[in-house]
Protein backbone atom coordinates (compact mmCIF):
# COMPACT_ATOMS: atom_id res chain seq x y z
CA UNK A 1 0.00 0.00 0.00
CA UNK A 2 2.79 2.33 0.99
CA UNK A 3 4.61 1.47 -2.23
CA UNK A 4 1.46 2.22 -4.21
CA UNK A 5 1.06 5.61 -2.52
CA UNK A 6 4.69 6.47 -3.33
CA UNK A 7 4.19 5.51 -6.96
CA UNK A 8 1.05 7.65 -7.22
CA UNK A 9 2.83 10.61 -5.63
CA UNK A 10 5.80 10.19 -7.97
CA UNK A 11 3.47 10.10 -10.98
CA UNK A 12 1.68 13.24 -9.82
CA UNK A 13 5.01 15.03 -9.35
CA UNK A 14 6.16 13.97 -12.80
CA UNK A 15 2.93 15.22 -14.35
CA UNK A 16 3.41 18.55 -12.61
CA UNK A 17 6.97 18.85 -13.94
CA UNK A 18 5.92 18.06 -17.47
CA UNK A 19 3.09 20.61 -17.33
CA UNK A 20 5.60 23.22 -16.19
CA UNK A 21 7.92 22.35 -19.06
CA UNK A 22 5.22 22.65 -21.73
CA UNK A 23 5.15 26.42 -21.44
CA UNK A 24 8.08 28.80 -21.48
CA UNK A 25 10.29 29.35 -18.49
CA UNK A 26 8.76 32.81 -18.36
CA UNK A 27 5.28 32.87 -16.92
CA UNK A 28 4.20 35.57 -19.42
CA UNK A 29 1.13 34.37 -21.32
CA UNK A 30 2.20 36.39 -24.34
CA UNK A 31 4.61 33.62 -25.30
CA UNK A 32 1.83 31.24 -26.28
CA UNK A 33 0.21 32.27 -29.51
CA UNK A 34 -3.52 32.69 -29.00
CA UNK A 35 -3.29 31.08 -25.56
CA UNK A 36 -4.76 27.77 -24.59
CA UNK A 37 -8.36 28.87 -25.25
CA UNK A 38 -9.94 28.39 -28.65
CA UNK A 39 -10.34 31.62 -30.66
CA UNK A 40 -14.11 31.58 -30.33
CA UNK A 41 -13.77 31.41 -26.55
CA UNK A 42 -11.39 34.32 -26.08
CA UNK A 43 -13.38 37.28 -24.93
CA UNK A 44 -12.96 40.76 -23.58
CA UNK A 45 -12.30 44.30 -24.65
CA UNK A 46 -9.05 45.69 -25.91
CA UNK A 47 -7.85 49.24 -26.32
CA UNK A 48 -5.57 49.63 -29.32
CA UNK A 49 -3.93 53.07 -29.38
CA UNK A 50 -2.37 54.47 -32.55
CA UNK A 51 -1.19 57.77 -34.04
CA UNK A 52 -0.85 56.82 -37.72
CA UNK A 53 -3.43 58.56 -39.95
CA UNK A 54 -3.02 56.06 -42.79
CA UNK A 55 -3.52 53.12 -40.47
CA UNK A 56 -6.64 54.70 -38.97
CA UNK A 57 -8.13 55.26 -42.40
CA UNK A 58 -7.42 51.70 -43.42
CA UNK A 59 -8.86 50.34 -40.18
CA UNK A 60 -12.09 52.26 -40.71
CA UNK A 61 -12.47 51.58 -44.41
CA UNK A 62 -11.78 47.87 -44.03
CA UNK A 63 -13.70 47.20 -40.83
CA UNK A 64 -10.78 45.79 -38.90
CA UNK A 65 -12.88 45.23 -35.79
CA UNK A 66 -15.53 43.32 -37.73
CA UNK A 67 -12.92 41.15 -39.40
CA UNK A 68 -11.25 40.40 -36.06
CA UNK A 69 -14.61 39.44 -34.62
CA UNK A 70 -15.12 36.90 -37.37
CA UNK A 71 -12.45 34.86 -35.62
CA UNK A 72 -12.99 36.18 -32.09
CA UNK A 73 -16.73 36.83 -31.85
CA UNK A 74 -16.64 37.51 -28.12
CA UNK A 75 -13.94 40.16 -28.39
CA UNK A 76 -14.27 43.89 -28.92
CA UNK A 77 -11.66 46.52 -29.76
CA UNK A 78 -11.61 50.22 -29.15
CA UNK A 79 -9.23 51.87 -31.59
CA UNK A 80 -8.00 55.06 -30.01
CA UNK A 81 -6.45 57.56 -32.40
CA UNK A 82 -4.09 60.14 -30.91
CA UNK A 83 -3.40 63.25 -32.96
CA UNK A 84 0.27 62.71 -33.73
CA UNK A 85 3.32 60.90 -32.46
CA UNK A 86 4.39 63.83 -30.30
CA UNK A 87 1.14 63.77 -28.33
CA UNK A 88 1.27 59.98 -28.36
CA UNK A 89 4.48 59.85 -26.34
CA UNK A 90 3.22 62.43 -23.89
CA UNK A 91 0.04 60.42 -23.38
CA UNK A 92 1.81 57.09 -23.03
CA UNK A 93 4.28 58.54 -20.56
CA UNK A 94 1.45 59.74 -18.32
CA UNK A 95 -0.48 56.52 -18.68
CA UNK A 96 2.53 54.41 -17.84
CA UNK A 97 2.83 56.24 -14.54
CA UNK A 98 -0.88 55.85 -13.89
CA UNK A 99 -0.92 52.14 -14.74
CA UNK A 100 -3.26 52.88 -17.62
CA UNK A 101 -1.43 51.97 -20.77
CA UNK A 102 -3.64 50.53 -23.52
CA UNK A 103 -3.69 46.80 -24.16
CA UNK A 104 -1.83 47.23 -27.44
CA UNK A 105 0.44 50.16 -28.25
CA UNK A 106 3.04 51.12 -30.78
CA UNK A 107 6.63 52.10 -30.23
CA UNK A 108 9.33 53.62 -32.33
CA UNK A 109 12.85 52.12 -32.34
CA UNK A 110 14.00 54.82 -29.95
CA UNK A 111 11.10 54.44 -27.50
CA UNK A 112 11.25 50.67 -27.04
CA UNK A 113 13.81 50.92 -24.26
CA UNK A 114 11.80 53.70 -22.66
CA UNK A 115 8.79 51.42 -22.25
CA UNK A 116 10.64 48.13 -21.84
CA UNK A 117 9.34 47.60 -18.31
CA UNK A 118 5.77 47.91 -19.56
CA UNK A 119 5.83 45.50 -22.49
CA UNK A 120 5.34 41.76 -22.66
CA UNK A 121 7.78 39.44 -24.40
CA UNK A 122 6.38 38.39 -27.77
CA UNK A 123 9.30 36.13 -28.70
CA UNK A 124 7.12 33.04 -28.81
CA UNK A 125 4.63 34.40 -31.30
CA UNK A 126 4.32 33.47 -34.96
CA UNK A 127 4.35 37.15 -35.78
CA UNK A 128 7.78 37.57 -34.21
CA UNK A 129 9.16 34.49 -35.93
CA UNK A 130 7.99 35.68 -39.33
CA UNK A 131 9.19 39.24 -38.87
CA UNK A 132 12.47 40.09 -40.56
CA UNK A 133 13.49 42.77 -38.07
CA UNK A 134 11.87 42.00 -34.70
CA UNK A 135 14.71 39.91 -33.27
CA UNK A 136 17.23 42.57 -34.16
CA UNK A 137 15.48 45.03 -31.86
CA UNK A 138 15.16 42.64 -28.91
CA UNK A 139 16.03 44.07 -25.50
CA UNK A 140 17.47 41.65 -22.97
CA UNK A 141 16.55 38.88 -25.45
CA UNK A 142 12.90 39.90 -25.36
CA UNK A 143 10.91 40.95 -28.40
CA UNK A 144 8.95 43.84 -26.96
CA UNK A 145 7.43 45.01 -30.20
CA UNK A 146 6.88 43.70 -33.69
CA UNK A 147 7.63 46.28 -36.39
CA UNK A 148 4.79 46.82 -38.79
CA UNK A 149 6.97 48.08 -41.59
CA UNK A 150 10.55 48.08 -42.77
CA UNK A 151 11.44 51.71 -43.26
CA UNK A 152 13.88 52.97 -45.79
CA UNK A 153 15.03 56.54 -45.92
CA UNK A 154 14.93 58.14 -49.32
CA UNK A 155 15.94 61.40 -50.89
CA UNK A 156 13.05 62.38 -53.14
CA UNK A 157 13.94 64.70 -55.98
CA UNK A 158 12.34 66.38 -58.96
CA UNK A 159 13.93 64.97 -62.09
CA UNK A 160 12.84 67.87 -64.26
CA UNK A 161 14.34 70.39 -61.86
CA UNK A 162 17.61 68.45 -61.82
CA UNK A 163 17.63 68.32 -65.61
CA UNK A 164 17.00 72.02 -66.01
CA UNK A 165 19.84 72.87 -63.62
CA UNK A 166 22.14 70.43 -65.40
CA UNK A 167 22.83 68.21 -62.37
CA UNK A 168 22.67 64.47 -61.84
CA UNK A 169 21.98 62.23 -58.86
CA UNK A 170 24.89 62.51 -56.38
CA UNK A 171 26.66 59.37 -55.18
CA UNK A 172 28.99 60.97 -52.61
CA UNK A 173 28.55 63.59 -49.92
CA UNK A 174 30.70 66.07 -51.80
CA UNK A 175 28.61 65.59 -54.92
CA UNK A 176 25.46 66.21 -52.89
CA UNK A 177 26.90 69.51 -51.66
CA UNK A 178 27.82 70.55 -55.20
CA UNK A 179 24.47 69.54 -56.66
CA UNK A 180 22.61 71.42 -53.94
CA UNK A 181 24.64 74.58 -54.50
CA UNK A 182 24.08 74.44 -58.26
CA UNK A 183 20.36 73.96 -57.79
CA UNK A 184 20.18 76.89 -55.40
CA UNK A 185 22.23 79.13 -57.70
CA UNK A 186 20.17 78.20 -60.76
CA UNK A 187 16.69 78.64 -59.31
CA UNK A 188 17.36 80.92 -56.37
CA UNK A 189 18.35 83.80 -58.62
CA UNK A 190 14.81 84.21 -59.94
CA UNK A 191 12.90 82.58 -57.08
CA UNK A 192 14.04 83.99 -53.72
CA UNK A 193 12.00 81.43 -51.79
CA UNK A 194 13.35 78.42 -53.66
CA UNK A 195 15.04 75.77 -51.50
CA UNK A 196 17.49 73.27 -52.90
CA UNK A 197 16.72 71.07 -49.88
CA UNK A 198 13.40 71.18 -47.99
CA UNK A 199 14.21 70.17 -44.45
CA UNK A 200 11.19 70.73 -42.28
CA UNK A 201 13.09 70.82 -39.02
CA UNK A 202 11.08 72.42 -36.21
CA UNK A 203 12.98 73.18 -32.96
CA UNK A 204 11.89 69.92 -31.35
CA UNK A 205 11.60 67.36 -34.12
CA UNK A 206 10.17 64.06 -33.08
CA UNK A 207 10.96 61.97 -36.10
CA UNK A 208 14.25 60.55 -37.11
CA UNK A 209 15.08 62.42 -40.32
CA UNK A 210 17.02 65.12 -38.50
CA UNK A 211 19.62 62.83 -36.96
CA UNK A 212 20.10 61.26 -40.35
CA UNK A 213 20.87 64.63 -41.85
CA UNK A 214 23.05 65.46 -38.87
CA UNK A 215 24.94 62.20 -39.20
CA UNK A 216 25.40 62.79 -42.87
CA UNK A 217 26.43 66.40 -42.46
CA UNK A 218 28.94 65.48 -39.79
CA UNK A 219 30.27 62.75 -42.03
CA UNK A 220 29.85 60.14 -39.33
CA UNK A 221 27.79 57.72 -41.35
CA UNK A 222 27.22 56.09 -37.98
CA UNK A 223 24.38 53.68 -37.68
CA UNK A 224 23.75 54.51 -34.02
CA UNK A 225 23.88 50.76 -33.53
CA UNK A 226 27.53 50.91 -32.66
CA UNK A 227 28.22 53.79 -30.33
CA UNK A 228 31.35 54.91 -32.06
CA UNK A 229 32.41 58.48 -31.52
CA UNK A 230 31.81 61.04 -34.22
CA UNK A 231 34.18 60.81 -37.16
CA UNK A 232 37.71 62.00 -36.42
CA UNK A 233 37.75 63.61 -39.86
CA UNK A 234 37.17 67.31 -39.90
CA UNK A 235 33.49 67.68 -40.70
CA UNK A 236 32.25 70.36 -43.05
CA UNK A 237 30.47 73.27 -41.54
CA UNK A 238 26.78 73.67 -42.11
CA UNK A 239 25.93 76.26 -44.73
CA UNK A 240 24.75 79.54 -43.25
CA UNK A 241 21.14 80.47 -43.62
CA UNK A 242 20.72 82.29 -46.89
CA UNK A 243 19.24 85.75 -46.71
CA UNK B 1 20.21 75.89 -49.61
CA UNK B 2 17.69 75.06 -46.89
CA UNK B 3 15.57 78.13 -47.38
CA UNK B 4 15.14 81.25 -45.30
CA UNK B 5 13.69 79.54 -42.24
CA UNK B 6 14.45 75.81 -42.12
CA UNK B 7 13.70 75.60 -38.40
CA UNK B 8 10.39 77.32 -38.84
CA UNK B 9 8.95 74.86 -41.31
CA UNK B 10 7.21 71.75 -40.13
CA UNK B 11 7.50 68.45 -41.90
CA UNK B 12 4.07 68.79 -43.51
CA UNK B 13 4.87 72.27 -44.77
CA UNK B 14 8.21 71.20 -46.20
CA UNK B 15 6.58 68.23 -47.94
CA UNK B 16 3.90 70.44 -49.46
CA UNK B 17 6.48 72.93 -50.74
CA UNK B 18 8.48 70.12 -52.30
CA UNK B 19 5.32 68.71 -53.90
CA UNK B 20 4.69 72.17 -55.38
CA UNK B 21 8.27 72.21 -56.74
CA UNK B 22 9.39 75.05 -54.51
CA UNK B 23 12.24 72.72 -53.47
CA UNK B 24 14.32 70.24 -55.42
CA UNK B 25 15.13 67.69 -52.72
CA UNK B 26 13.53 66.35 -49.57
CA UNK B 27 14.58 63.45 -47.34
CA UNK B 28 11.73 61.37 -45.99
CA UNK B 29 10.92 57.81 -45.14
CA UNK B 30 9.09 55.61 -47.63
CA UNK B 31 5.85 56.81 -46.05
CA UNK B 32 6.65 60.20 -47.60
CA UNK B 33 5.63 59.01 -51.05
CA UNK B 34 1.95 58.95 -50.14
CA UNK B 35 2.19 62.43 -48.64
CA UNK B 36 3.97 63.84 -51.68
CA UNK B 37 1.54 62.18 -54.08
CA UNK B 38 -1.35 63.63 -52.13
CA UNK B 39 -0.01 67.17 -52.39
CA UNK B 40 1.43 67.15 -55.93
CA UNK B 41 -0.32 67.69 -59.24
CA UNK B 42 1.66 64.80 -60.65
CA UNK B 43 4.52 62.53 -59.55
CA UNK B 44 5.56 61.67 -63.11
CA UNK B 45 8.93 63.39 -62.64
CA UNK B 46 9.47 62.23 -59.05
CA UNK B 47 12.58 60.17 -58.40
CA UNK B 48 14.47 58.79 -55.40
CA UNK B 49 18.02 58.04 -54.41
CA UNK B 50 19.65 56.95 -51.17
CA UNK B 51 21.42 59.63 -49.15
CA UNK B 52 25.12 59.39 -50.07
CA UNK B 53 27.12 59.67 -46.83
CA UNK B 54 30.37 58.28 -48.22
CA UNK B 55 33.16 60.68 -49.09
CA UNK B 56 34.44 59.00 -52.22
CA UNK B 57 33.03 56.68 -54.84
CA UNK B 58 35.64 54.11 -53.85
CA UNK B 59 33.96 53.46 -50.52
CA UNK B 60 30.98 51.12 -50.04
CA UNK B 61 27.64 52.83 -50.48
CA UNK B 62 25.78 52.27 -47.21
CA UNK B 63 22.20 53.24 -46.46
CA UNK B 64 19.86 52.85 -43.54
CA UNK B 65 16.84 50.62 -43.02
CA UNK B 66 14.84 50.46 -39.82
CA UNK B 67 11.85 48.76 -38.32
CA UNK B 68 9.02 51.11 -37.54
CA UNK B 69 5.76 51.07 -35.58
CA UNK B 70 6.54 48.28 -33.14
CA UNK B 71 3.28 46.74 -31.98
CA UNK B 72 3.42 45.49 -28.43
CA UNK B 73 1.21 44.21 -25.63
CA UNK B 74 1.51 46.17 -22.43
CA UNK B 75 1.82 44.83 -18.90
CA UNK B 76 -1.24 46.91 -18.00
CA UNK B 77 -3.47 44.81 -20.21
CA UNK B 78 -6.18 43.03 -18.29
CA UNK B 79 -6.51 40.60 -21.17
CA UNK B 80 -2.97 39.78 -22.36
CA UNK B 81 -4.01 36.53 -24.02
CA UNK B 82 -6.59 38.27 -26.19
CA UNK B 83 -4.22 41.17 -26.82
CA UNK B 84 -1.51 38.77 -28.00
CA UNK B 85 -4.07 36.99 -30.16
CA UNK B 86 -4.88 40.36 -31.72
CA UNK B 87 -1.20 40.95 -32.53
CA UNK B 88 -0.98 37.50 -34.11
CA UNK B 89 -4.12 38.16 -36.12
CA UNK B 90 -2.90 41.60 -37.24
CA UNK B 91 0.23 40.06 -38.72
CA UNK B 92 -1.61 37.12 -40.29
CA UNK B 93 -3.00 36.75 -43.80
CA UNK B 94 -6.36 37.86 -42.42
CA UNK B 95 -5.12 41.47 -42.17
CA UNK B 96 -1.46 42.26 -42.82
CA UNK B 97 -1.16 41.70 -46.61
CA UNK B 98 -4.06 44.04 -47.32
CA UNK B 99 -2.64 46.76 -45.10
CA UNK B 100 0.98 46.58 -46.31
CA UNK B 101 -0.18 46.78 -49.93
CA UNK B 102 -2.26 49.83 -49.05
CA UNK B 103 0.70 51.83 -47.71
CA UNK B 104 3.89 52.75 -49.53
CA UNK B 105 6.12 51.30 -46.81
CA UNK B 106 7.97 48.05 -47.26
CA UNK B 107 6.87 44.82 -45.64
CA UNK B 108 8.57 43.63 -42.45
CA UNK B 109 7.11 40.12 -42.71
CA UNK B 110 9.09 37.41 -44.46
CA UNK B 111 5.91 35.49 -45.24
CA UNK B 112 4.29 38.52 -46.85
CA UNK B 113 6.91 40.07 -49.14
CA UNK B 114 6.02 43.16 -51.15
CA UNK B 115 7.32 44.65 -54.33
CA UNK B 116 8.48 48.22 -53.94
CA UNK B 117 6.64 51.14 -55.53
CA UNK B 118 8.38 52.00 -58.84
CA UNK B 119 9.35 55.45 -57.52
CA UNK B 120 11.02 53.95 -54.44
CA UNK B 121 12.60 51.13 -56.45
CA UNK B 122 14.59 53.73 -58.38
CA UNK B 123 16.92 54.17 -55.42
CA UNK B 124 17.79 50.46 -55.52
CA UNK B 125 18.29 50.60 -59.29
CA UNK B 126 20.78 53.43 -58.84
CA UNK B 127 22.71 51.53 -56.15
CA UNK B 128 22.39 47.81 -56.89
CA UNK B 129 25.47 47.07 -54.75
CA UNK B 130 24.41 49.25 -51.83
CA UNK B 131 24.84 47.87 -48.30
CA UNK B 132 21.89 48.04 -45.88
CA UNK B 133 22.62 49.08 -42.32
CA UNK B 134 19.94 48.62 -39.66
CA UNK B 135 19.11 51.68 -37.63
CA UNK B 136 18.01 50.80 -34.14
CA UNK B 137 17.56 54.18 -32.61
CA UNK B 138 20.66 53.76 -30.50
CA UNK B 139 20.04 50.96 -28.08
CA UNK B 140 20.96 50.93 -24.40
CA UNK B 141 24.68 51.61 -24.86
CA UNK B 142 24.07 54.60 -27.07
CA UNK B 143 21.45 55.92 -24.66
CA UNK B 144 23.87 55.58 -21.76
CA UNK B 145 26.57 57.45 -23.66
CA UNK B 146 24.08 60.04 -24.81
CA UNK B 147 23.01 60.70 -21.22
CA UNK B 148 26.58 60.80 -19.93
CA UNK B 149 27.67 63.34 -22.53
CA UNK B 150 24.39 65.27 -22.61
CA UNK B 151 24.45 64.74 -26.37
CA UNK B 152 21.28 66.12 -27.90
CA UNK B 153 21.51 65.46 -31.63
CA UNK B 154 18.21 67.14 -32.36
CA UNK B 155 19.38 70.32 -30.67
CA UNK B 156 22.72 70.06 -32.46
CA UNK B 157 20.93 69.66 -35.78
CA UNK B 158 19.04 72.88 -35.13
CA UNK B 159 22.16 74.70 -33.92
CA UNK B 160 23.89 73.90 -37.20
CA UNK B 161 21.55 76.34 -38.91
CA UNK B 162 22.52 79.18 -36.62
CA UNK B 163 24.78 81.73 -38.25
CA UNK B 164 28.20 81.68 -36.62
CA UNK B 165 27.79 78.31 -34.90
CA UNK B 166 31.12 76.46 -34.80
CA UNK B 167 30.32 72.86 -35.67
CA UNK B 168 33.96 71.78 -35.83
CA UNK B 169 34.68 72.96 -32.31
CA UNK B 170 31.48 71.42 -30.99
CA UNK B 171 32.26 68.05 -32.54
CA UNK B 172 35.82 68.13 -31.24
CA UNK B 173 34.50 68.73 -27.76
CA UNK B 174 31.92 65.99 -28.21
CA UNK B 175 34.60 63.58 -29.37
CA UNK B 176 36.52 64.09 -26.14
CA UNK B 177 33.45 63.69 -23.97
CA UNK B 178 32.36 60.61 -25.87
CA UNK B 179 35.72 58.90 -25.44
CA UNK B 180 35.73 59.72 -21.74
CA UNK B 181 32.18 58.42 -21.35
CA UNK B 182 33.05 55.13 -23.02
CA UNK B 183 35.93 54.66 -20.62
CA UNK B 184 33.85 55.58 -17.61
CA UNK B 185 30.93 53.33 -18.56
CA UNK B 186 33.08 50.50 -19.88
CA UNK B 187 31.40 50.54 -23.28
CA UNK B 188 33.57 49.38 -26.15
Amino acid sequence: MRKLICMVLAALMLMGMLAGCSGSGDAEPAKNSGGSAQPAELKGELVFTIWDNNLMTYIEENDMIGKFQEKYPKADIEVEKIKDDSEYWNAMKMRASANQLPDVMFNKPFTLSRFKDYLLDLSGTEAARNNALAAGYAIDNKVLGIPMTAGYEYVYYCKDIFEEAGVTVPTTWTELEEVSKKLQAHFGASEPDFMAIALGAPPTPTWSSCPRWWAATARTGTTWQNPTPPSPRAPTSAPPITA
Amino acid sequence: MFGKDPLGLGNDQATNLFAQKKAAIIALGDWGLQNIAGAAESIDTLGTFYLPVRETAGEPFRYIVQGDSFMGVTTHSKNPELATAFVEWFYSDAWYPGYINYVSSASSMTNFPKEKDPVLAQADELQPDGEMVMYDGGGDNFTALQNETAFDYKKLGAQMFTDGFDLDATLADLNSKWAAARTKLGIQ
